[in-house]
Order: C-alpha cells, then sequence, then structure tokens
C-alpha cells in the first residue's frame, strides 16, 4: 500500500466526527450574541479601566451601603456577590465575560461591580468583615492570570498574586479570621493526549493553597490534583473539599467526594464515600456540610444536601429535575445561597436562589438566561452585614495632591441634584482632574437634565451638559452645553495632552461599534474658568475624522480585525506633547496572519485650542501575537491619565 | 454563494463532522475545534447577510476555523468552559491505541505540517485547495506535506520505502 494511502487511513481513523444535531441552535445563540456584542462591547473595550472604576466605585459604593436585613448585634447577613456572564463585555474568542455583581439577599438592588480593570472576573469570596473581595482576575492583553482583592470602599485593587500562563485559579475563599484566602490552584498541562486518552492537549491539575491577603507565605494544603469545591471551617483551621477520581478513561465522568483536612495538609479524612457529594460549604456554627450530589442515574440532576461534618444524618435539601450546585451559608446560618440551572420547556434558565436550612423559603433572588453558564456557577458568596458607622464614614475618593494627575470618579449617580446648574440632572458622571490649576483637583462631570416627569432621557434625545465644579462644593463654576450625543455621554478622562500641567477632558459623545471621545480645554482666568470644545484647525484631517472647524473628535475601540488607538507621543520641540490616532484594519480579514493597513494622524494641542494636524501617513505592519498589540496600540497612559493596561487588541 | 438557513443546514449535515475533526486534530483540543468551526460559521453568515460573497462556505470556514483554533488563548478558554460544564456526561468514544499514536504523531509536527496533513489526508484536499485554506502557494503546501509525510512516517512507524516497493519495477 502506497505510503499516501496508508498515512490517509490512519489519520482518518483518528479523526472523529462531530455530531451537527443541537448545533445550527447554538449558531442562532452565538449570532444573537455576537450582535449584542457588536452593539455594547466595544465600547466597554475602550473604556477600559476608566469605566471600570466608574462601575466598581458606582457599585461600590451601594454594596457598602447598610443593608436592610441588619438588625445589629453578631453575625447578619448582608450582601450576596456572584460571578454572572456579562455579554456586553465579552470579547469574542477570549472571554465568556463573568464579571462579579452585589445584590441584596432579597435579589434587590443588583449592581454589576465588574472590576472592568480585568477582562473576567470570577470566584468572588467576601473578606469576613465584608470589606474586601478577593477574585480571580484575567486580563486578555497583555495575557495575565491573577489573584486581586478589592477594598470595597475605596474600589482600590491589589494585585497580590501574579499566575504564570500555566496557572488559574478555579476556586476561593477567604478565611473566616481574615488572615488567609484559600486558593484553588490549578495548574495547566498542555501535553500530548495521555496515555489512557481523554482531553487532548490541556491536563488540569489543582490543588489547595492559602495565601496571606497582602499576597505572601503561599502555602500548599492538597497536594493529589483532583481537588475542587472547598471551604474554610469556622475556627479556621481545616478545610472542607472534594476530590474526584476518573471512572472512566476520558474523565467524563468521574466519582466526587468530600474530604476535610488540616489547614497545614495533615490529618486528611474522608467524609463520604459514595462518588456522588461535592463541594461543601462549612455552615458558621461548624456543625454542618452543605454539598452538591445527585442520583446514581442523574435522574433528578444535582442536589443540594446537608449532613454533619463527620458524614451522618444526611438529609436532602432540594430535590428537582434542575441543578443546584455552588452552595454558600448565609452569615447568620439560616440559609444558604447557591447557583442553580432550572429546567424549562425548551432548555434551562438560571438563578442564584436560596434556601432555608429545614428548606422551606426557597426563592430565586437573581436570573438569566443559560448561556455560557450560570450565574454563580464560578463564584458565590455571603457578606456579613457592614456595621451603619462604617457606611457613614464611605471615604471620598480623591487624587494625592503630590501625585501625578489621575482621573478619579465621582461615586455618586445625582438622581435629584442640580450640580448648581439650575435643573435637576440625571446620567451624572464625574472625574477628576488638575482642569483648572496645577496644584488643585476640580471635578469635571457629564449630565443630562432629568425629563419633566422627573425621568432621565435617553442621551440622544437629552439635553447634555459638561460641567466643572472647582472648588468641589458640589456647585458647578463653568458649564457647556448642550452636547450631542449619540448612543452615550461620559466624563472619560483628564489628560494633559499639551503637557502644560492642567489637563484636558475628554468625554464620550458617542457610543456603539467604537467609542467617539470629544476634547475639551478649560481656561482658567481671574479665578474664572471656562468649559472650551477644542476645534480642529486647517486642514485637519478628514479622512481621520478631523474635520477643520469642526470639534476634534477620536475614535477608540474596536475589534481584533478593526482598530482604533489613540496615545500621547513626544513630538519634536517645540511642540512636546502630541495625540496619535490611528485607525487599522486587518486584510485579509478573519485571518490572524494577515496584515495591518493602518492611517495614523498627529496631532498637537495649542494655546489658541486648537487641534494642529501635524504629521498624517499610511503604513503596514503584519498582525501578529505580539501580546502588547501592534505597534500603534494604546498605551497604558493617554498623557498622564491611568488608563491601566492596553485593552484593546488586534 | 448566499449562507442562508438552508447552506448552514447543509454545511452542518455534510460538512461540519468532519470539519471539526480535522480542526480537532490540528489544534489537538476538541472543544477548540467544535467553537473555532461554529464561530466560523456565523461569521460567513454574517457576512453573506451584508451581502458579501462567500465563493466556498467549506473553503471559507476552514481557514477561519483554522485560525481561530491557532489561538492558544481561545483553546485554554474552550477547554475551561467546557470542562466547569461537567455536570452534563460529554459525548465521546475513548481512543483507541492505534489512534493516540496518530494524536501524538501529528502533536509533534510544527502546526503548517500537520495542518498540511490533516487537509490532505483527512479532508481529502488537492494541493490547490490546502493552499487556498491555508493561505499559502501551492509550492509550499507540496514542500510542507512532503516533510510532514516523512516526519508521520517515521513516527508511526511506516518504512517509506515500502511505497517504491508498492509501485513494483519502474
Amino acid at each position: 500500500m502506497a505510503l499516501d494511502e496508508r498515512l490517509r487511513r490512519a489519520i482518518e481513523h483518528a479523526g472523529e466526527p462531530a455530531d451537527p444535531s443541537g448545533v445550527y441552535e447554538n449558531l442562532i445563540g452565538r449570532r444573537e450574541r455576537r450582535r449584542l456584542v457588536r452593539l455594547t462591547k466595544k465600547v466597554g473595550i475602550a473604556l477600559g479601566v476608566v469605566l471600570g472604576v466608574v462601575l466598581a466605585v458606582l457599585g461600590l459604593s451601594r454594596v457598602f451601603t447598610p443593608s436592610s436585613h441588619q438588625i445589629g448585634g453578631g453575625a447578619t447577613n448582608g450582601r450576596i456577590a456572584f460571578a454572572n456572564f456579562e455579554p456586553e463585555y465579552a470579547i469574542p474568542e477570549i472571554t465568556a465575560a463573568w464579571y462579579i455583581y452585589t445584590m441584596e439577599p432579597d435579589g434587590t438592588d443588583v449592581v454589576f461591580v465588574g472590576p472592568r480593570a480585568v477582562d473576567e472576573a470570577l470566584y468572588p469570596t467576601y473578606s469576613p468583615d465584608g470589606r474586601q473581595i478577593a477574585f480571580a482576575g484575567f486580563i486578555a492583553e497583555p495575557e495575565e492570570r491573577a489573584l486581586f482583592v478589592l477594598d470595597v470602599a475605596t474600589g482600590s485593587l491589589s494585585k497580590i498574586l501574579t499566575l504564570d500562563k500555566r496557572h488559574q485559579i478555579d476556586g476561593l475563599a477567604w478565611s473566616p479570621d481574615g488572615s488567609r484566602i484559600g486558593i484553588l490552584y490549578t495548574e495547566l498541562v498542555p501535553t500530548e493526549p495521555p496515555p489512557e486518552g481523554g482531553t487532548h492537549g490541556v491536563d488540569f491539575f489543582s490543588t489547595i493553597w492559602t495565601i496571606a491577603p497582602d499576597g505572601t507565605d503561599m502555602q500548599q494544603v492538597t497536594t493529589v490534583g483532583r481537588e475542587q469545591g472547598f471551604s474554610w471551617s469556622p475556627d479556621g483551621t481545616r478545610i472542607a473539599f472534594s476530590r474526584y477520581d476518573s471512572i472512566d478513561p476520558g474523565e467524563q465522568d468521574v466519582a466526587d467526594d468530600i474530604y476535610v483536612i488540616d489547614v497545614d495538609g495533615t490529618n486528611e479524612t474522608r467524609v463520604t464515600r459514595d462518588g456522588r457529594s461535592k463541594s461543601p460549604a462549612w455552615s458558621p456554627d461548624g456543625t454542618l456540610l452543605v454539598f452538591e450530589s445527585h442520583e446514581p442515574d442523574e435522574s433528578s440532576g444535582i442536589d443540594l444536601w446537608v449532613m454533619d461534618t463527620d458524614g451522618s444524618n444526611r438529609r436532602r435539601l432540594t430535590s428537582d429535575p434542575g441543578n443546584e450546585f455552588d452552595p454558600t451559608w448565609s452569615p447568620d446560618g439560616e440559609q444558604i445561597a447557591f447557583g442553580e440551572r432550572a429546567i424549562v420547556e425548551g432548555g434551562s434558565e438560571c438563578y442564584v436562589s436560596k434556601i432555608a436550612l429545614d428548606g422551606s423559603h426557597r426563592e430565586r433572588v437573581f436570573g438569566m438566561a443559560d448561556e455560557e453558564g450560570c450565574p454563580g456557577q464560578v463564584g458565590i458568596s455571603w457578606a456579613p452585614a457592614v456595621p451603619l458607622s462604617d457606611a457613614r464614614s464611605l471615604p471620598t475618593p480623591s487624587t494625592p495632591p503630590s501625585e501625578p494627575p489621575t482621573p478619579e470618579v465621582s461615586p455618586s449617580i445625582d438622581t435629584s441634584g442640580s450640580l448648581g446648574l439650575g435643573f435637576p440632572v440625571c446620567n451624572v458622571t464625574s472625574i477628576q482632574g488638575r482642569f483648572a490649576s496645577h496644584n488643585a483637583n476640580a471635578t469635571l462631570s457629564v449630565a443630562t437634565k432629568a425629563g419633566d416627569l422627573g425621568g432621565c432621557p435617553q442621551p440622544e434625545e437629552a439635553f447634555n451638559v459638561v460641567a466643572l465644579d472647582t472648588d468641589q462644593d458640589g456647585v458647578a463654576d463653568a458649564s457647556f452645553g448642550p452636547i450631542e450625543c449619540t448612543l452615550e455621554c461620559r466624563a472619560f478622562s483628564a489628560p494633559d495632552i499639551d503637557g502644560d500641567g492642567t489637563d484636558e477632558a475628554l468625554v464620550v459623545q458617542d457610543g456603539g461599534a467604537v467609542v467617539g471621545l470629544r476634547l475639551y480645554d478649560i481656561v482658567a482666568t481671574s479665578g474664572e474658568s471656562e468649559i472650551v470644545p477644542v476645534d480642529v484647525a486647517y486642514p485637519g484631517d478628514p479622512q481621520s475624522g478631523l474635520l477643520p472647524g469642526e470639534h476634534a473628535s477620536f475614535l477608540l475601540g474596536g475589534d481584533e480585525f478593526e482598530l482604533y488607538t489613540l496615545r500621547c507621543d513626544e513630538i519634536p520641540l517645540p511642540w512636546g506633547l502630541g495625540l496619535v490616532a490611528t485607525s487599522a484594519e486587518a486584510r485579509p480579514d478573519d485571518s490572524t496572519d494577515g496584515e495591518w493597513h493602518a492611517h495614523q494622524t498627529t496631532s498637537v494641542l495649542t494655546s489658541d485650542r486648537m487641534l494642529h494636524v501635524l504629521d498624517v501617513r499610511d503604513f503596514t505592519e503584519p498582525v501578529t501575537d505580539d501580546p502588547g498589540g501592534p505597534s500603534f496600540a494604546s498605551g497604558e497612559t493617554l498623557c498622564g491619565s491611568n488608563l491601566g493596561p492596553p485593552v484593546l487588541t488586534p | 454563494m448566499r449562507v442562508d438557513e438552508v447552506a448552514i443546514r447543509e454545511f452542518l449535515h455534510t460538512s461540519y463532522p468532519r470539519l471539526v475533526a480535522a480542526v480537532a486534530l490540528t489544534s489537538g483540543s476538541r472543544p477548540a475545534a467544535e467553537d473555532a468551526v461554529q464561530e466560523a460559521l456565523v461569521r460567513a453568515w454574517e457576512r453573506s447577510e451584508k451581502g458579501e460573497e462567500i465563493d466556498s462556505l467549506e473553503g471559507w470556514v476552514t481557514t477561519v476555523a483554522l485560525n481561530l483554533a491557532r489561538s492558544g488563548l481561545r483553546r485554554i478558554r474552550s477547554e475551561r468552559r467546557a470542562r466547569a460544564r461537567l455536570h452534563t456526561p460529554a459525548l465521546g468514544t475513548p481512543p483507541t491505541a492505534d489512534r493516540i499514536d496518530v494524536d501524538r504523531a501529528l502533536a509533534a509536527l510544527p502546526r503548517r505540517q500537520r495542518e498540511v496533513a490533516v487537509l490532505r489526508y483527512y479532508l481529502q484536499m488537492s494541493t490547490r485547495e490546502a493552499a487556498s485554506a491555508l493561505e499559502l502557494d501551492e509550492g509550499t503546501v507540496k514542500s510542507t506535506l512532503f516533510r510532514a509525510r516523512a516526519a508521520l512516517a517515521e513516527a508511526l512507524g511506516i518504512d517509506e520505502n515500502e511505497e517504491a516497493n508498492d509501485r513494483g519495477p519502474r
């Protein structure tokens, strides 16, 4: 037999044709998701960290609001944090994307926490005092996985552990005394298929570790490598966890059992032996474990069960055809929150649900469509109520005078105030910067005039205004409007574009496929300030949208094949700093081996408040896998604005 | 051609099963292969709806799916999502020893050689079709296939000389 024929037969035998049933329905869902993403995600990507801070701070200030469930004294129930699929911010091919939400235990006041400084946030776990949330973060470009701790009062984010590309975090739990964070730490082993078969390409080796909240002293607890969901004992000395054993070569079916181990890795005890028990959560009083289990034939899906910590007195908590998973106790020990995939006609629906320990009062408190997974599937955490006195002392974000100008974001959405404009406003977004003086912060806000009946009109139909509060007294000292908004108006960034030590303002006045940014300058003379839109000097560069005589507008955003970037560059004297705006298209489209065809405009802001185009050039460069993106990618900062890591990727 | 529901369903019935298998052979990951082929199909569908002409749906989807599957990042994410859904028993037959040998032999090849070999031997594309799908010239495909062929023969313990013997006296 010819070699070619022998190879053909060998490879033919190795290929396993896929089953196309149900795929068409998948495609319909995928197409709809892409449509939604196109409509909205580029706004999110381009706004990146800044928007993330806005949302995080807005959200977290509400997180910190005292819970209506607080009754004073002892462990009372505060908010529930959970990870949820957020289609608006998904990056096709890269993220699903999961972000952290919080809500009151009754499902009200749902807040998107993000944080958008990362491209995915998984496994949120509250510190025992409810003041911090640890989570596993993923940043797409440059690719990075890390363990973060979010301060719920200030929104500040600390990266306490950076993982290399062969590791990821698959679970987190903060210890009851707050001194350690437990980590389900997974090594991804991209190897050839194991001899017994199974998942090709990547093997998972998950063990439990603990680390101090400052990122030091990481210590291993388990070593087997097949560990899964885990939970601390209330005294912090032991950890309950589940471990799976393969019962077929492909690991498509596994046997799960629950174990308990001392935090130092000794005294491991097997609690269950039925092969159907996993993801234990230790009750606050230390006497019970709630866990996932199912009938041998999986006829009723995955249910929740409760047992004593030694495995005795096992009893069923839920019983229905859907799946209940990832249980977590309320701080008062009376209720259990969990993720739920409910079977409904034509498919399934997802919820964060809760149930009383006696099986009563089952309630679905947050729901959404079952797309990439169910809310809570990758983390639910229930915080104790935060004392009222703490909430009253909510710190106000501010920029230390000695630091370089960094925009900070107002934590309030003012739906009833007026900013001193003489009319009620809504949709207020703010940034802080050195707009009027080298030495003092001022607050620049974008707001919408509230409707006559008190509602907030859509941005494109509304009277929108930019307002500046130079002395931080909550009353605008200068304003400019109306400004046009297509989809969105939002204060975006306070960059010092001309390098004179005071900030200009970039305001989002457009949204959708890419973000449209308008440039404003602040004129401050004799204690009076004026907001001045920066216009484009003749001849501009019409190809890049810089039309002479028109308001200077830049685009930012795009996807892997069409990209708009904006960054600052040093320009030869006498200019100093300049803005470099690049639009690029990858050709051929839908190929990662193509070439960027880029159009780049360099411009400077002069003292006449005009933007002058200095240089225009067209060039090409190969599309590469460089995690830093193409040469013209947005930098980490934009003229001093802290925009975080690059989020615009080819 | 117009890519509509009829064309998609036809593609799913005729080409999808083997294309997923082929992309899995080149990428080493079945979840990533399914993800990539479905994503490519949706993109083709969207493009057609926007009025763009797609000459060959199979060729276009093959090219784009291979491009997408090359992204290691995408593969890892797909794997993780697939694993997150382990609640639901997945389908699939345990591989045989022969298949594991072929998987290993393919995995040991450089990416381009692996792709050329799979397109030629599994999808049975002509040199021209493979060149088009991989956006290479035909000469590159031929030289790449020559190297892949020798490496596969060695890895699988096939004596290349048998080929000459098979041909008989010249």
